[in-house]
């Protein structure tokens, strides 16, 4: 069931009004019948494999609170990480290895070798489900989390339906607990959940699905455009993707507020950023702290060698690559990033010095708008690989989104956006952009005027109102949902 | 079972602050939905050419007059299909040709491929037609629904949240309506100028009884395609076939229809340039098979015929003597049907 669809929002007025009727004990009957029938929407079929998941690791963590002995419990531990991985490589990466591995034998000119690939459907959310049930079970051998022992609930902790499919991926440690307390119907909490998840909704239908239209024409055949409509395309995905799931995430916060839980901020401008190491610490900051602490800190971390720090930070990029999906595009885009992470720290200095040399902090304001536009110079080249369907049109719109000799500027009305819909698209570009700066800079006077009721009530009034007129209902699904 | 801090106001409490703001954020949203409503209403010739016209059609089929002067032992014909039939069905040269045997009406709806739900409007609203006449196959039958294929496709409560979003906000394509006309004036003597231009449209229109000439996608001399105009999509050797299902809901309801309002079908050709398909057999046996004991369904000649480009004013839809060819054609075709 998508957040932008009427049935969720039936489905969730149901949900909340019978919440806060219930006792608190039997809440959780309904929040995980809720979820599950949330699940089951999709395609109910797949409930079968989230059940598998739910009592592996239930199971493991029961069995690692029995066992007496280190090599028992890391034995469990062991198991359940393999089923787990066995169950996500089966269905995201199978397909992927079969076909890669047929052609490593046509390299070697083994050709009559050849498996047949088996692409199996991949069920929606996978990737974050599995991740978040698997750092359950580590967190409990590592003992930071009490092994539940109610079955259902900690069920209903993975299952949860707000973040269910798309994360945030929620660790136990914050969320489990979140179950036993008693939630009280909050006005507060009632109305950051609707602002939040409206904001969230705004982004999705008005921004992201908008967008989305002259993206796909143009990654769909890039050989087609020439280089003004690449780079529209390009940097239209770059604001599509940010909407998508930064809009998913948003209302996944907003819901769960307006249940009584606090999920984790998943998001925090991450557009803003003045480097590449910021810009991971504002985007998907749920998988990159699940990374940090289950990846990078057992590697070692920072406290080794400089060569085997930068062998583990080029191992977790890669992971997060290979994560979002199975193909080559993935893995140079993890791969993109892990370069701009490891020159951007080992460039620190003679970076400092030059700005010193030449300057540059002479005139306010400078460094830090180089920096930014270098960070998102970076982060968009690294997009094109992420959206592209193929290596070869990947390098096929490097070459070309900055070739505007001989554009035509009257194409790019012919992107799959009308005129008005694509002056529109441009005008919520920079709406974005200058709420993201607010809210991240929070000035004065915006403070100030947020104080105001009547100002609040106006910025809902037009929230609502850009859906209504200019929101995409044609259920386009979240990008996230792939991964 | 532990408990959050300590709570601050009573849940009754909090649920009255919830239900107010709530309430005060929706009488908000219902006061502008008046607002824009009635901008809508009371300008609706800012709307798309298109739109103008559905509208004013849709408008006269609900006041039951479609064929309130025709004489009682007149056929009344009403043609339902897409802009094809706007532009190339002159509801007064057929009934020129038929010498007054007949009462037409042109109710091609630009944009809509669909006309079940329109028939029933128009005999739900007292127009009495005997003869209907349709270029287009009505949706198959969805298909059937194992366990199998439920198990396995996404739980819908509903097809699409589209039309739902369309009714709710019926005025929601406004602002881009108004842009688009402020837009368009500049070349067509203002604002004024333009939005009289828009109403006499679609005032010809329903004086013409539905015909419309597509003025606004002829972009060549005369209105006239170039004789040696072709599309890459054009498939000059490929013939195309009309797939008629003779079953499910929609076909249902138009047997129901036909039976309750005393009219019958008429499955005729539509018409197509000379470069888009090769010919078609006279008749599509495969649509008379499925219909073979259908006695309110009818076909009459091929599924569509092939016209030069001359009779074209864009790639699809027929110029004003296009529009003669294909109702005398149509005369021609469905002649035995009604008596002089």
């Amino acid at each position: 069931m998508l957040f932008n669809t009427f049935q969720f929002f039936v489905f969730f007025s149901i949900v909340v009004s019978l919440y806060y009727a219930l006792p608190h004990r039997r809440r959780w009957i309904l929040l995980l019948s809720a979820s599950l029938y949330f699940y089951a929407a999709y395609k109910p079929i797949n409930i079968l494999l989230l059940f598998l998941t739910l009592i592996v690791d239930y199971t493991a963590g029961r069995l690692m609170e029995a066992s007496q002995t280190k090599p028992a419990k890391l034995t469990v531990l062991f198991t359940s990480i393999a089923i787990n991985v066995l169950v996500l490589f089966s269905f995201k990466y199978l397909g992927f290895t079969m076909v890669t591995t047929n052609y490593i034998l046509d390299f070697l000119g083994l050709s009559q070798y050849h498996v047949t690939p088996i692409h199996l459907d991949l069920p929606v959310g996978i990737s974050f489900y599995t991740f978040q049930s698997m750092s359950y079970v580590i967190d409990a051998y590592r003992k930071q989390v009490t092994v539940e022992k109610d079955p259902l609930l900690y069920f209903t902790y993975v299952t949860f339906f707000p973040q269910l499919v798309a994360g945030p991926i929620e660790r136990a440690h914050h969320l489990l607990p979140q179950f036993r307390t008693e939630h009280f119907l909050s006005y507060d909490r009632f109305r950051y959940g609707l602002q939040i998840s409206l904001w969230g909704m705004f982004k999705k239908v008005v921004i992201a699905d908008s967008l989305s239209v002259v993206v796909n024409t143009v990654y769909n055949n890039p050989h087609d455009f020439d280089g003004l409509s690449l780079f529209i395309a390009t940097l239209f995905f770059a604001i599509q993707i940010y909407c998508d799931f930064s809009g998913y995430s948003d209302i996944a916060i907003g819901v769960a507020k307006m249940l009584g839980f606090d999920l984790m901020t998943n998001f925090r401008q991450p557009y803003l950023a003045r480097s590449i190491a910021d810009f991971w610490q504002r985007w998907h900051i749920s998988l990159t702290t699940w990374f940090r602490d289950y990846v990078y800190i057992p590697l070692g971390g920072n406290r080794v060698s400089p060569l085997r720090w930068a062998t583990n930070v080029s191992i977790v990029f890669l992971l997060s690559g290979i994560w979002h999906g199975a193909n080559f595009t993935f893995v140079i885009w993890g791969a993109l990033h892990a370069a701009y992470f490891l020159i951007g720290r080992f460039t620190e200095w003679p970076r400092a010095h030059l700005i010193t040399l030449l300057r540059l902090r002479w005139v306010p304001g400078l460094v830090p708008l180089i920096e930014w536009g270098v960070t998102m110079l970076l982060v968009v080249l690294g997009w094109i690989f992420f959206r592209a369907n193929t290596v070869t049109d990947a390098f096929y719109i490097v070459g070309h989104v900055l070739d505007f000799r001989g554009a035509n500027v009257s194409a790019i009305f012919d992107l799959g956006l009308p005129r008005f819909e694509m002056a529109m698209a441009f005008f919520w570009i920079v709406f974005l952009m200058g709420v993201d700066y607010c809210l991240f800079n929070q000035p004065f006077w915006v403070k100030r005027l947020w104080s105001a009721r009547i100002f609040r009530h106006l910025c809902y009034q037009v929230l609502f109102w850009a859906i209504a007129f200019f929101g995409v209902f044609k259920e386009v699904q979240f990008i996230y949902f792939a991964f | 079972m532990q408990s959050e801090q300590a709570v601050p106001l009573k849940a009754s409490v909090q649920a009255a602050f919830i239900l107010r703001g709530m309430g005060v954020f929706l009488l908000e949203v219902v006061a502008l939905w008046f607002v824009f409503y009635w901008l809508w209403s009371a300008f609706p010739y800012i709307r798309p050419g298109v739109q103008v016209i559905v509208d004013a059609k849709v408008e006269e089929m609900a006041k039951g007059e479609l064929f309130a002067g025709a004489k009682p032992d007149q056929a009344k014909v009403a043609f339902f299909g897409h802009s094809q039939v706007l532009s190339g069905f002159v509801s007064d040269e057929f009934d020129r040709l038929s010498g007054g045997s007949t009462s037409s009406y042109n109710l091609g709806l630009p944009g809509e491929n669909e006309y079940v739900g329109v028939i029933e409007r128009m005999a739900a609203a007292g127009n009495k037609a005997t003869h209907i006449f349709l270029i287009l196959p009505w949706p198959a039958p969805p298909p059937a629904r194992s366990l199998w294929y439920r198990l396995t496709h996404q739980i819908k409560w509903y097809e699409s949240d589209d039309p739902i979003i369309h009714s709710i906000f019926p005025f929601r394509t406004m602002p881009r309506d108004l842009a688009v006309f402020l837009a368009l004036s500049r070349g067509k003597g203002g604002v004024v100028a333009f939005y009289n231009y828009s109403r006499e449209a679609a005032e010809m229109t329903l004086k013409d009884r539905g015909y419309y000439f597509i003025e606004g996608q002829s972009f060549y001399p005369n209105d006239q395609l170039p004789e040696d105009w072709t599309l890459s999509t054009d498939k000059p050797d490929e013939v195309y076939a009309r797939e008629i299902v003779a079953s499910g809901p929609d076909f249902d309801k138009l047997e129901a229809l036909a039976k309750k309002y005393n009219f019958q079908y008429y499955l005729v050709p539509t018409y197509q340039r000379r470069h888009w398909r090769a010919a078609p057999p006279p008749i599509n046996e495969e649509t008379v098979k499925q219909l073979d004991g259908k006695p309110l369904f009818h076909v009459l000649g091929p599924d569509y015929w092939r016209y030069p480009n001359k009779d074209f004013a864009d790639h699809v839809h027929t110029n004003e003597p296009g529009a003669i060819h294909y109702t005398t054609d149509l005369w021609n075709l469905t002649k035995h049907l009604f008596k002089k």
